[in-house]
């Protein structure tokens, strides 16, 4: 099991903590320390429900008031060129996809000040590789922290919130002083969108792939990308909180990560120009069918023998 | 299969038969007028030809009537051990042969009178008694006991026969029955095959377990074969019987199937194989893949398997394992695109365009500013 902070943006991407956190809580039986959890989305108030490790925070700014008093805002000059459609996007019930109003509501200094302070707590408590023994040891969990803690950054591609919010992480992570390693999952478009809302959707995942691009230029950020057909959609939200779970909680994780980033691509990986793809598909095959279908396929081949076929 | 059997009808040709019908009719032969029979019953009827025939007769009878279920009983046995060692649907054709060979014996005994036999015989031995020819006198009246006795006896011999036939067809009845079963098995295994994964051919998936594939599928086929054959339902067959018979093999097959270890990593053959089955549909097309010399995908294969978590209060006595829930198997292929290729890449930067156009030009989908839109693909 390996430590890491995780971070949800969106609606989506809420979706897949939440399969996440069955996955790890029907597996482990509780959420364990090792792993910090911070989730956005552009509502007014957050489920109280979460584990203690877990952080759920409002993105939520009434963008049609503020709009008046902009020019007093501290905010980026663009942020504030932006048209009044965009200004006038009601944050509670979404960033209606426009990932601009989303960003603004996460530049906010209240919102960005609240970020950086759990970023900086959640990182420290990982780090603090004493004090998470102590804790670990509490709930009489071992686990070996010689791995380096990783950041894992979830959102949809075509969304708002998780296009705005899987940008900020990139740009906080990615100054960090300790570089860690940064996981970006993006996820989409074509899984859930409407028809409606399908051009939409692509014309926010092209830019989010854009901004992402002009980030990958060390070797501490990785993006990958999950898409699947729109009637698919749960299915790839499970699969992804499933691969979530290796890369936390398998053996194997490690390898995985040291893969990604050494191993199997790494002469022909082109930063900068390249996403990597995910195609997770699921074999319907507890590994006893395997056995039964060897044992099965004799006893046919037996029968027709039998029968002098 | 097919043997000379000893004639017990007084035909002194030789016919093949079926070995299970020369059983047969040897063991009838040494009931019938087994050796010293005639001479008691001639001994019996102090000399009278005809009493000693019907002593003869009744003494057949009487054996006969005392061993005939036997008899019949170890013929249908025969057939019994015929019908294990044999596939279906030659057994079938043997039964066929068994009793067209049973119902020619039938007609022989029929046809063969000994009538003019017997005349001649009957000549014979007035010649002798003129002449005094007492040692060829004696034989020729053994000989007129036993040829009257068995031509007597012949219509319960055919009364036999007949009731073999009747076992044989009960066999045939059995074998059609059977063969209903096992076609009935043979769907129900094809349709459970069919919901079972299929798995890329080449690909071993026992690992170190097992060093050769092709040995075990011939061993466990000649397994399977021998094990069905033990279990065929010839006494009858019910509904229960084909699942009871398909898992009964199935647990003695899978004791000797190894444990699956698939290796996490696939080899460029595995990977090969496994990509024709998977539907990649999502990929990046073969033009594109040409233009942009797209490396082969990467493959890790998601075994379940259980997740170690260490308890301190347990370290002792070992390490506590938690069962992870997952038992399926999980392909994960991670394939490196050029963001150019991805699909209909075209079609996004379109929709990106025409949003842009719809709020005036300012990158609304865009949650920063893009001041060289230029140089955004080529960057």
């Amino acid at each position: 099991m390996y430590r890491s902070v995780l971070e949800f943006h969106g609606t989506t991407a809420w979706e897949i903590a939440k399969a996440l956190r069955r996955r790890v809580e029907g597996t482990l039986k509780e959420w364990l320390p090792l792993w910090r959890v911070l989730v956005t989305e552009t509502i007014k108030h957050g489920p109280i429900d979460l584990p203690q490790e877990w952080h759920f925070l409002p993105i939520f700014a009434p963008l049609p008031r503020l709009w008046q008093d902009k020019e007093r805002l501290d905010l980026p000059d663009w942020m504030k060129n932006l048209p009044c459609s965009v200004w006038g996007v009601d944050l509670r019930y979404g960033a209606a996809k426009k990932p601009a109003a989303a960003a603004i509501a996460f530049a906010l200094p209240h919102h960005q000040r609240d970020l950086v302070a759990w970023r900086q707590q959640a990182w420290e408590k990982l780090t603090d590789v004493t004090s998470l023994w102590q804790e670990l040891k509490a709930r009489q969990v071992l686990v070996d922290l010689g791995e380096d803690p990783f950041i894992v950054v979830v959102g949809a591609a075509g969304g708002a919130t998780g296009h705005a919010g899987v940008l900020n992480a990139i740009d906080f992570w990615s100054r960090h002083p300790d570089a860690p390693l940064i996981l970006v999952f993006l996820v989409g478009p074509h899984a859930g969108s409407t028809f409606d809302e399908f051009r939409t959707e692509r014309a926010n995942a092209y830019r989010l792939f854009l901004s992402v691009r002009k980030r990958q230029k060390v070797e501490q950020l990785w993006v990958f990308w999950l898409d699947s057909r729109p009637n698919q959609r749960e299915q790839l939200l499970q699969e992804t909180a499933n691969f979530l779970f290796c890369l936390l909680a398998r053996p194997e994780g490690a390898q995985l990560r040291r893969l990604f980033l050494d191993g199997f691509a790494a002469a022909r990986r082109d930063f900068g120009a390249a996403v990597c793809r995910v195609d997770t598909f699921r074999i319907e095959a507890p590994l006893d069918a395997l056995r039964r279908r060897e044992a099965l396929s004799a006893l046919s081949s037996a029968l027709r023998t039998l029968m002098g076929r | 299969m097919i043997v000379s059997p000893s004639a017990v009808d007084g035909a002194s040709e030789s016919v093949e038969v079926p070995s299970e019908l020369a059983h047969l009719l040897q063991e009838l032969g040494e009931s019938l007028i087994p050796m010293g029979a005639v001479d008691d019953a001639l001994r019996r009827s102090g000399g009278d030809l005809d009493t000693a025939v019907r002593f003869l007769v009744e003494d057949a009878r009487n054996r006969l009537q005392r061993k005939v279920e036997e008899l019949l009983g170890d013929f249908s046995n025969w057939l019994r051990l015929r019908a294990q060692s044999l596939p279906l649907r030659l057994f079938v054709d043997y039964l066929d042969t068994l009793s067209e060979a049973i119902k020619q014996r039938v007609q022989q005994l029929f046809s063969n009178s000994g009538n003019a036999q017997l005349k001649r015989l009957r000549r014979d031995l007035g010649d002798f008694e003129l002449l005094g020819l007492t040692p060829q006198v004696e034989r020729l009246r053994r000989e007129i006991v036993e040829m009257e006795a068995r031509h007597k006896l012949a219509v319960d011999l055919v009364s036999i026969l007949q009731r073999a036939i009747a076992v044989v067809q009960e066999w045939r009845a059995k074998a059609e029955e059977v063969r209903r079963f096992l076609f009935a098995l043979d769907r129900k295994i094809h349709e459970e095959l069919q919901s079972l994964p299929e798995l890329p051919e080449g690909t071993n998936f026992f690992g170190n377990n097992l060093k050769d594939l092709d040995a075990l599928r011939t061993y466990l086929h000649e397994r399977a074969y021998s094990l069905v054959k033990q279990k065929l339902p010839w006494d009858g067959t019910t509904d229960s019987d084909l699942q009871f018979i398909t898992e009964s093999i199935c647990d003695a097959l899978l004791e000797d199937v190894p444990a699956v270890t698939i290796d996490k990593w696939l080899s460029e053959n595995e990977v090969g194989n496994l990509l024709k089955r998977l539907p990649v549909w999502a990929g990046v097309g073969e033009k594109k893949a040409l233009l942009f010399s797209l490396p082969k995908p990467f493959i890790w294969v998601e075994i379940p398997q259980a997740i170690r978590k260490p308890i301190e209060e347990r370290i002792e006595s070992g390490l506590v394992t938690i069962s992870d829930n997952s038992s399926v198997l999980i392909v994960h292929i991670f394939k490196l695109h050029p963001i150019q290729a991805v699909e209909d890449w075209e079609e996004w930067q379109l929709a990106d365009e025409k949003v842009r156009q719809a709020f005036g030009g300012f990158a609304v989908n865009s949650a920063e500013p893009f001041a060289g839109e230029g140089d955004d693909v080529g960057a």
